[in-house]
C-alpha cells in the first residue's frame, strides 16, 4: 500500500479539524461524564422548583416540571451520541461491505446492488425514518436501524466507486500477477486504502443520523420518555418560550455545537486526506 | 426521443419505484395493521373480520394493484382512526405545503445566487470568508433547531411575526396568510440556500477566472456587470440541485409545519404517523411523491431553457 507522510505543514492549515475535534470531545467528555455522575437525578420531578433560575444548586436551572436542566442536557447526550454512532455503524458496516462487493463481484451483482442502493439514496434519511416509525411506532432502536440503513445506501455508491478505481490501480494489478486471489487483495489492499474514504464518510452518516435522532425526537417519534432527549426537551418546552427562552434554548445549543462539531470533524479530515490518501 | 418525453418517462418512474418503496416498508416489514388496530388482546375473528375488510387477506401484488388503480382514479381510501376520505384531507392542507415548498425554493435560488457570486468575487475579503463559513457550518443545524431560533427572535423578542399557526380564512385573509408563512419559508429556506450557495459560489469562482469574465472586464464593465453576463451560467447548475433537493425539502417541510403548528400536508403527516394510521400515511406520502416529481419536472424543464446544452 502506498504510504504518504502527513506533511506538518497542512496539519496547522486545517483549523476546520481542530475545531471540529475540540467541539466532538467536550460533547464526548459531558457524555462520558454522565456516564457515571449527574449533578441531580435528570427526571426527579420537583413541584416546588418549577422554573427556577440558574442557581449554585441547579447551574442551569431547572424546568417546567422541576427538573435539573444541566442533568437532562447531560443524559440527552448520551442518547444523541450513541444514536449517531450506533446509526454510523451499521451505515459503514452496511455500506461498506456492499460497495466492496459491488466492486469485485460479477457484473449483475454489482448492478442489482447499485440499483437498491440508488433507489434508497433518493429517499432523505428522515423520511425513511418517518415511513418505519408510522409501521412500527417511535422507538430509538428504530430510528438508528433505519437512519444507519438509509445513510448506508451512499456509503455504498461512494465505496463501489472508490473501491473500483483501487482494483484498477497498479499495485492490485501487481498484485494480482502475482497471484494474489480476490478475496486476499480486498484484506490487503482495498480495506486500507478505503479507510480515508470511510471515516469521511463515518462523519455525514454520524451528523445525518443525529440530525435525524434530534429532529423525530422533537416530532415525538423518536426517543420515547423517561429517556431524555435534547428533541423532546426542545418539544416540551416551546410553549414557556415566551418566559423561559433558556430551557429551549440550552438543549438547541447542544445539537448545534454537536452536529456542527461533527460537520466541521468531517470537512478538516476530508481537506487534510484529499491531498494525501483519498483515491 | 425529445427531452420533455424523455423527463416524463423519468418522473412516472420515479413515482412508481418510491411507491413501490413505500408500500414495501409499510406493508412488508412490520407486523400487520388489523394487530395495530385493535391491540394484541383482538380475537382471531375480529382480526380476520378487519383484515378482509382493507383487503389486508389479499396477495401483496394484488394489494398494491389495488392501491395504485385507485389512485390512479383519485381515490386515495379512507384513514384508519377518523374513517375520513383521505383525498379530501390533503386536498385541504396542499393551500398550505405547496406554497411553503415553492416559496422556499425560490427565496434559496434567489439568496443562493446573490451571496453565492459575491462570495466568489469578494472571496477573500470578510463577506466571502464569512458567507463561506455560515454556509459550511448551517447546513449542519437541524431545521426546526433554525425554526425555533426564528420563532425566540422575531416572534418572541421582537414580535414582528406571528410564532405559529395559519388563518383560519387561509389565503383569502393574504397578509395575515404571508406573515405566518414568512418564518416557516425562512427556516425552509435556510437550510436550503447553505446547500445552494456552495455550487453557485463555484460556479461563479470558475468564470471569475474565464477569460470571458476578463474580457468583460476590459470592456469597461464593473464587476457586478461582468457578473451578469453570467447569470445563466451560474443559475443553471443551482437549479439542478434544487432539482435533485426537493425530496429533502418536502422532508424539511413536514418538520417545519410542525414547529410552526401550520395546518399542512407534513403535520397532518406526522399526527398520522403517531396514530399508526398506515393507510393514510402511505396515501399522503404517495402525493408526496408525485408533489416531488412534479416539482422536479418543472424545475428540470425551466432549466433545460435555460442552458440548452442540457438537452443535448
Amino acid at each position: 500500500m502506498t504510504h504518504h507522510p502527513t506533511p506538518t505543514a497542512r496539519s496547522t492549515r486545517t483549523p476546520t479539524l481542530a475545531a471540529g475535534a475540540l467541539l466532538v470531545g467536550c460533547i464526548a467528555a459531558i457524555t462520558l461524564l454522565g456516564l457515571v455522575w449527574t449533578p441531580h437525578d435528570s427526571i426527579a420531578v420537583d413541584s416546588t422548583m418549577r422554573f427556577s433560575p440558574p442557581s449554585a444548586n441547579h447551574l442551569l436551572g431547572t424546568d417546567q416540571l422541576g427538573r435539573d436542566v444541566l442533568s437532562n442536557v447531560i443524559e440527552g447526550a448520551r442518547t444523541t451520541l450513541l444514536a449517531g454512532m450506533l446509526a454510523t455503524f451499521i451505515a459503514i458496516a452496511l455500506g461498506g461491505i456492499l460497495g466492496v462487493v459491488a466492486a469485485v463481484s460479477r457484473r449483475w451483482i454489482d448492478d442489482v446492488i447499485t440499483a437498491v442502493a440508488t433507489v434508497f439514496v433518493a429517499f432523505p434519511a428522515l423520511l425513511l425514518a418517518l415511513v418505519i416509525v408510522a409501521a412500527r411506532g417511535p422507538s430509538t432502536g428504530t430510528v438508528v436501524i433505519t437512519v444507519g440503513v438509509a445513510a448506508g445506501a451512499s456509503v455504498v455508491v461512494v465505496t463501489r466507486r472508490d473501491a473500483a478505481d483501487i482494483m484498477r490501480s497498479p499495485y492490485v494489478l501487481a498484485a494480482r500477477f502475482s497471484g494474489g486471489t480476490t478475496f486476499r487483495i480486498v484484506t490487503t489492499h482495498v480495506l486500507r486504502n478505503l479507510m480515508p474514504s470511510l471515516m469521511v464518510q463515518a462523519t455525514s452518516a454520524a451528523s445525518i443520523a443525529i440530525v435525524a435522532e434530534s429532529t423525530l425526537s422533537y416530532l415525538g417519534l423518536g426517543t420515547t420518555p423517561p429517556t431524555p432527549s435534547w428533541g423532546r426537551m426542545i418539544a416540551s418546552t416551546q410553549q414557556y418560550l415566551l418566559v423561559h427562552p433558556m430551557l429551549t434554548l440550552w438543549p438547541a445549543l447542544f445539537i448545534c455545537v454537536t452536529v456542527v462539531g461533527v460537520t466541521l470533524l468531517g470537512d478538516g479530515l476530508r481537506d487534510r486526506l484529499d491531498a494525501t490518501l483519498l483515491p | 426521443m425529445s427531452g420533455v418525453a424523455r423527463r416524463l418517462l423519468v418522473a412516472i418512474g420515479g413515482v412508481l419505484a418510491s411507491s413501490v418503496l413505500v408500500f414495501v416498508m409499510l406493508r412488508v416489514l412490520p407486523g400487520d395493521i388489523a394487530t395495530t388496530r385493535l391491540g394484541i388482546d383482538a380475537t382471531p375473528e375480529a382480526l380476520a373480520e378487519l383484515r378482509s375488510e382493507y383487503g389486508l387477506d389479499r396477495p401483496l401484488v394484488a394489494q398494491y394493484a389495488d392501491w395504485m388503480g385507485s389512485a390512479a382514479r383519485g381515490d386515495l381510501g379512507t384513514s384508519l382512526v377518523t374513517g375520513d376520505d383521505v383525498r379530501g384531507d390533503i386536498a385541504a392542507r396542499l393551500d398550505v405545503t405547496i406554497p411553503l415548498v415553492m416559496l422556499s425554493s425560490f427565496v434559496a435560488v434567489a439568496l443562493s445566487m446573490w451571496i453565492g457570486q459575491r462570495a466568489a468575487v469578494r472571496r477573500k475579503r470578510i463577506f466571502g470568508a464569512v458567507a463561506t463559513t455560515i454556509t459550511q457550518v448551517g447546513v449542519a443545524v437541524p431545521t426546526f433547531v433554525i425554526g425555533v431560533g426564528l420563532i425566540t427572535v422575531f416572534a418572541v423578542q421582537l414580535r414582528l411575526l406571528p410564532a405559529g399557526g395559519f388563518p383560519t380564512n387561509g389565503w383569502r385573509q393574504p397578509i395575515d396568510a404571508l406573515r405566518s408563512i414568512a418564518l416557516p419559508v425562512a427556516a425552509l429556506a435556510a437550510t436550503q440556500t447553505a446547500v445552494l450557495v456552495r455550487f453557485a459560489r463555484s460556479q461563479a469562482l470558475d468564470f471569475v477566472a474565464s477569460d470571458a469574465f476578463r474580457t468583460a472586464r476590459s470592456t469597461g464593465r464593473t464587476v457586478d456587470a461582468a457578473l451578469s453576463t453570467a447569470r445563466r451560467m451560474v443559475l443553471s447548475p443551482v437549479l439542478g440541485v434544487t432539482a435533485l433537493q426537493l425530496s429533502t425539502l418536502l422532508t424539511g417541510a413536514v418538520v417545519v409545519e410542525s414547529v410552526f403548528a401550520l395546518p399542512g400536508l407534513g403535520s397532518m403527516m406526522v399526527r398520522d404517523i403517531a396514530n399508526r394510521d398506515v393507510p393514510k400515511v402511505q396515501s399522503t406520502l404517495l402525493v408526496v411523491v408525485v408533489l416531488v416529481f412534479t416539482l422536479r419536472f418543472i424545475v428540470d424543464f425551466i432549466n433545460d431553457r435555460l442552458d440548452p446544452r442540457r438537452l443535448t
